[in-house]
């Protein structure tokens, strides 16, 4: 747990280094919130032992990951083309994709705020942020292969 | 020109006998008595299993529902495919608009048979090319929980297809290649009990090979790349390999794919996406029972290479 902390921290650094490419830029935001989520995953399923603390020290590291998903500044026109599976329905219906980017952002902060003391908390959090995260990936990305 | 009009008038003979032919082989066929009589009284709460397993409800429930919402199963999905757009019709309880009036006979043969009460064909697109292979019981208590589900009163539009899909007559002769109760994948004696749930599960209710699998210049499932991806029948996206076969999910464990299909998290830390969002909602009202024979039998099927072309590099 205290290693993946420390991954995580790395990661954060690196992340908040200032990309140009906007399509880069999300794409790290977005690996950072699966690794966080699944380090998370991994205490669920009973693979890592539940210690409050660090859930919470992660739950923080999604909601600032979450604080940075800038929306406009990510996804202008134009980067819907090149290596990316962005969906053309987030820039055909962006009020929606931005609503239900906002409703993930609110669910994190829910999550930190609750600070789960034991196991059963934070699977009922992690269930409501993974809906988030298969809503968006329903409707605003398109699998390549 | 003697010769002329005999090679006429034999073609029109043989176009005739042809035509005839066609529209013989191409006849909607019900089931037979002794399989009608398999049936049984159903059960409801057994067919919550297997409305969930089935995914009636992704494509039946009005587009975009979530909760119980999805429950009123009142059609209009629109599926924009290469043969046209299909609309999943009201299979609500309403006895006008929906399937209220129907017998389980008639659900069976919808469902087994793709035939309507009135007796024309269904399209495939209504994926009675898998649920051909369903036991009888599990329609009859599959109907008797669509009946503890509420009458939604609107007819869903029609379908918009192409010449010459929009003959309906044609899918007789569709079914006649691709129509087949028997499994796809055959499995040898003293197989593992959850491996031949999970084969049931996979290629009877769950249709996941409907999506999973490449489909040949007719529309029939290629058997021979069975589950390897496909290119996605709607819109510009692929449907991902789920055999162990290069690009496929051999890395994943049976747990790996159990817990996907439980909370939607892969064991790469992404998440459920495009059209298998709905299935996997469905899938985690199964019992884990149902799903780690999914995930046996998926790591049991012969391993294929990606079934849709690599990637075009974008830059």
């Amino acid at each position: 747990m205290g290693k993946l902390v420390i991954a995580i921290s790395m990661l954060a650094v690196t992340v908040s280094a200032a990309f140009a490419d906007p399509i880069l830029d999300r794409q790290a935001l977005m690996k950072e919130r699966g690794k966080l989520v699944g380090g998370l995953s991994k205490v669920v399923k009973g693979e890592e032992a539940f210690d409050a603390a660090a859930v919470l020290t992660q739950l923080q590291a999604l909601q600032a990951n979450a604080e940075k998903f800038d929306v406009e500044a990510l996804f202008p026109k134009g980067s819907d083309t090149g290596d990316t599976t962005a969906a053309p329905k987030i820039w055909e219906d962006m009020a929606g994709f931005k609503a239900a980017e906002d409703k993930y952002l609110a669910d994190v902060k829910a999550a930190v705020a609750a600070a789960p003391a034991d196991v059963d908390a934070l699977k009922a959090q992690i269930g409501v942020l993974g809906s988030d995260c298969g809503t968006c990936h329903q409707g605003y990305r398109v699998k390549k292969g | 020109m003697a010769w002329l009009r005999k090679f006429v008038g034999a073609a029109l003979v043989l176009g005739a006998a042809g035509a005839a032919a066609g529209w013989l082989l191409s006849a909607p066929a019900r089931l037979d008595a002794a399989t009608l009589a398999q049936l049984g009284p159903g059960d409801a709460a057994r067919g919550k299993r297997i409305f969930y397993a089935g995914g009636c409800t992704s494509c039946h429930a009005k587009p975009g529902s979530q909760g119980d919402a999805r429950l009123q199963l009142v059609g209009g999905l629109e599926l924009k495919t290469p043969f046209g757009t299909f609309v999943p019709p009201n299979i609500s309880q309403d006895p006008k608009d929906g399937i209220g009036a129907w017998s389980v006979g008639d659900l069976a043969n919808a469902m087994l048979k793709g035939v309507s009460p009135s007796g024309e064909h269904f399209y495939p697109a209504f994926p009675y090319a898998s649920y051909a292979r369903m036991k009888p019981p599990d329609i009859a208590d599959l109907y008797a929980f669509l009946k503890t589900l509420p009458a939604v009163a609107g007819k869903a539009p029609d379908n918009s297809l192409a010449f010459p899909f929009n003959i309906r007559r044609g899918i007789g002769l569709w079914k006649r290649l691709y129509l087949s109760d028997q499994p796809v994948i055959a499995l040898p004696d003293g197989t593992p009990e959850p491996v031949l749930a999970g084969r049931y599960l996979v290629e009877g209710p769950g249709h996941c090979g409907e999506c999973h699998t490449p489909r040949d210049f007719a529309g029939g499932t290629q058997k021979g790349q069975w589950l390897a991806g496909a290119v996605a029948a709607e819109g510009s996206g692929v449907v991902p390999n789920i055999t162990s076969g290069e690009g496929g999910i051999g890395s994943w464990s049976a747990s790996d794919i159990a817990n996907y299909l439980e909370t939607g998290f892969t064991p790469d830390f992404d998440s459920v996406g495009g059209a298998m969002v709905d299935v996997q909602r469905n899938m985690a009202e199964l019992t884990a029972d149902d799903r780690a024979a999914i995930a046996a039998y998926l790591k049991a099927v012969p391993p294929h290479p990606n079934g849709y072309p690599a990637r075009k590099s974008a830059n």
